[in-house]
């Protein structure tokens, strides 16, 4: 089977991923559908709870218990992962597909050294003996910005600093030049300006390796530089897929328009209250058969109460789950 | 640079080396253990050589320890028992520490029924009445060092057992492990190289408890008859046969007993001490 040069590196096709827990079944992913071209950056922005993570995850197989992924496809370069049996995911696991947690001051291991961390996955995907696993592993911590890289990698992590860790964690990703990187809310724990010096590594890293990005967020601001689209989720679901400007300056969907709106800008008037969004994160335990954001809606009427909107084109690229998308400026 | 995990074995010993107590301990054991070894060339007596003209002799230029109620020199056997003694402790707690942390690590990784069976099982172990299944199992095998290792250690890996799993459980959940996972790691992997470094700490404490149990459980054997037969002196059975004289011979006990002790005491602060030394995040004084 030949695939055309632009097909997508992963597709993912209505993915579905529910956790049986014993207060009920909790719809944690109900049916999204994505795609990342070759080097292309997609933000997944979404509130707490809106189920970006398990999103993410379970394209990994990561979906910890007792959450199952029930339904979908995930394809990376047209073989669907979910399919795998544990050995293969291994494989695909660090070397097509790399992880970034979220909180670097626990994602690497407090009783190993940086370097035994970094050389393990070189040592094991790429087969590299240790003295060139060790030099790849100081070449990649400059990659990543970190100084004097090879006394480095005989520190432990509690001698770096949160930054620093995250630098680490983001050379372990890249290590075996994966396809795709998924970046979990990966400047959460750090600080503004360490947040922005992260972010710009990652989007030189992107440019020089071609990877595709897939970052998890719930911060719009942050991404806005950084990816060329964003899907904003909501109760498990895409409720609007937009390259990154068109998002910015023509939100379709009432829940977006909300987002944008709860967000501090520098030009607007001093003393302004930023807005919030009326109503209650949605109960996922409930299996929608309504649109999920209607109790919340400004702009809801009786259809939204009995039929879930579909994610429909609203042109140039663009897609809203709403049955009123909107056209004009918020 | 060639070698990513030779520095933490030079700071290992590095750390180690402050730690003055464990340092002297590990000196103390070493020499103990050395002449202990060498009991054939250097104890002034054969071990078994009953001298009947001067039995029960409290120490003297003769009999540094005094002797026994067959004129047995006291120095000769507690250097003899020695031999026995650390060597049974050593390889039970090995032996029952390496058993306890494989099932408590298994059990607490990988969770669900297996853990439930494993558990169960330490449970069990644990209720069994240690003397019957003594009696039964030292019936069956002869009174042999290696015997009787494996079984004091059969008798006491549960502790470890349990407190493995109970870390194993708190460190699974780590993010660094999900992490691991994230990146390729398989299950053997995670569990050996990512979620065991993080619990040798309680895995090395068990152990040296283990060796000071493993002595006074062999001691409980040799008295029952169990153990290593007389003549053949152990540190355990000297202390058992200077039970009845323990008032008017006090140093029938008091040697035996400050053998055991020292070395007891000398492995617990080699643990101690390991333990810090093993943890990276301690401060570099």
């Amino acid at each position: 089977m030949t695939r055309p040069a632009d097909a997508p590196v992963l597709e993912v096709r209505d993915l579905v991923t529910r956790f049986h827990t014993e207060g009920g079944i909790v719809h944690a992913v109900s049916g999204i559908s994505y795609s990342l071209a070759q080097g292309e950056a997609l933000a997944l922005v979404g509130e707490s709870g809106s189920g970006k993570t398990v999103a993410a995850l379970s394209v990994l197989g990561l979906v910890p218990h007792p959450g199952v992924v029930e339904g979908g496809e995930a394809l990376l370069h047209g073989r669907d992962l979910l399919d795998l049996t544990d050995r293969a995911w291994r494989d695909v696991r660090g070397r097509q597909v790399a992880m970034i947690f979220q909180d670097p001051l626990t994602s690497l291991n407090p009783v190993l050294t940086i370097g035994r961390q970094m050389t393990e996955i070189l040592r094991h995907h790429l087969d590299l003996p240790r003295e060139a696993a060790n030099r790849r592993a100081a070449e990649l911590l400059e990659r990543v910005g970190i100084p004097d890289a090879i006394s480095r990698l005989s520190d432990y992590p509690h001698q770096l600093s949160g930054g620093q860790r995250q630098r680490v964690m983001i050379a372990i990703a890249l290590s075996c030049e994966p396809d795709v990187l998924i970046a979990d809310e990966p400047t959460t724990a750090l600080d503004v300006t360490v947040q922005a010096q992260i972010v710009e590594l990652v989007k030189e890293l992107r440019r020089d390796l071609g990877m595709a990005v897939l970052w998890i967020t719930h911060d719009l601001a942050l991404v806005a530089g950084l990816v060329d689209r964003v899907a904003v989720m909501y109760a498990g679901r895409i409720v609007e897929i937009a390259p990154v400007d068109r998002l910015f300056s023509q939100p379709r969907h009432p829940y977006t328009r909300g987002l944008l709106r709860s967000m501090p800008s520098i030009d607007e008037a001093p003393g302004r209250r930023l807005e919030s969004i009326e109503g209650a994160p949605p109960d996922l335990t409930q299996d929608f058969s309504s649109c999920p954001f209607a109790p919340r809606c400004p702009l809801a009427e009786d259809r939204c109460d009995r039929e879930i909107p579909p994610l429909l084109s609203t042109g140039e690229g663009s897609a809203s789950a709403c049955w009123f998308p909107q056209s004009v400026r918020p | 640079m060639s070698d990513s995990s030779r520095p933490r074995r030079h700071s290992v010993w590095k750390r180690l080396r402050r730690h003055r107590l464990a340092v002297l301990s590990l000196v103390i054991f070493a020499v103990l253990t050395i002449v202990c070894l060498a009991a054939p060339l250097i104890a002034p007596y054969e071990f078994d050589a009953i001298d009947l003209d001067s039995v029960r002799q409290s120490p003297s230029a003769a009999h540094l320890m005094g002797t026994d109620d067959l004129g047995r020199d006291l120095l000769t056997r507690v250097l003899y028992g020695g031999r026995v003694s650390i060597l049974i402790g050593l390889l039970a707690a090995l032996i029952g520490t390496g058993l306890g942390a494989a099932i408590g690590s298994v059990a607490g990784y990988f969770g669900g029924r297996l853990e439930g069976l494993l558990m169960r099982l330490t449970d069990i172990a644990f209720a069994i009445p240690t003397l019957p299944l003594l009696i039964v199992l030292a019936s069956y095998t002869q009174a042999a060092v290696v015997s009787m290792a494996l079984i004091i250690a059969f008798l006491s890996w549960m502790t470890t057992a349990r407190v493995v799993r109970g870390e194993v459980l708190s460190i699974k959940e780590m993010t660094y492990v999900e992490a691991a996972r994230g990146l390729g790691a398989g299950h053997t992997r995670i569990l050996g190289r990512h979620i065991l470094p993080n619990v040798v700490g309680p895995i090395l404490v068990g152990a040296t408890l283990a060796v000071g149990n493993a002595i006074i459980l062999e001691s409980s054997l040799s008295f029952l008859g169990l153990g290593v037969q007389p003549p053949v002196p152990t540190w355990g059975n000297l202390l058992m046969d200077a039970q009845a004289t323990m008032a008017t011979k006090p140093w029938l006990t008091v040697f035996p007993g400050l053998a055991i002790l020292l070395v007891v005491l000398a492995v617990n602060f080699i643990g101690d001490g390991l333990q810090d030394a093993l943890d990276p995040t301690a401060r570099d004084i």
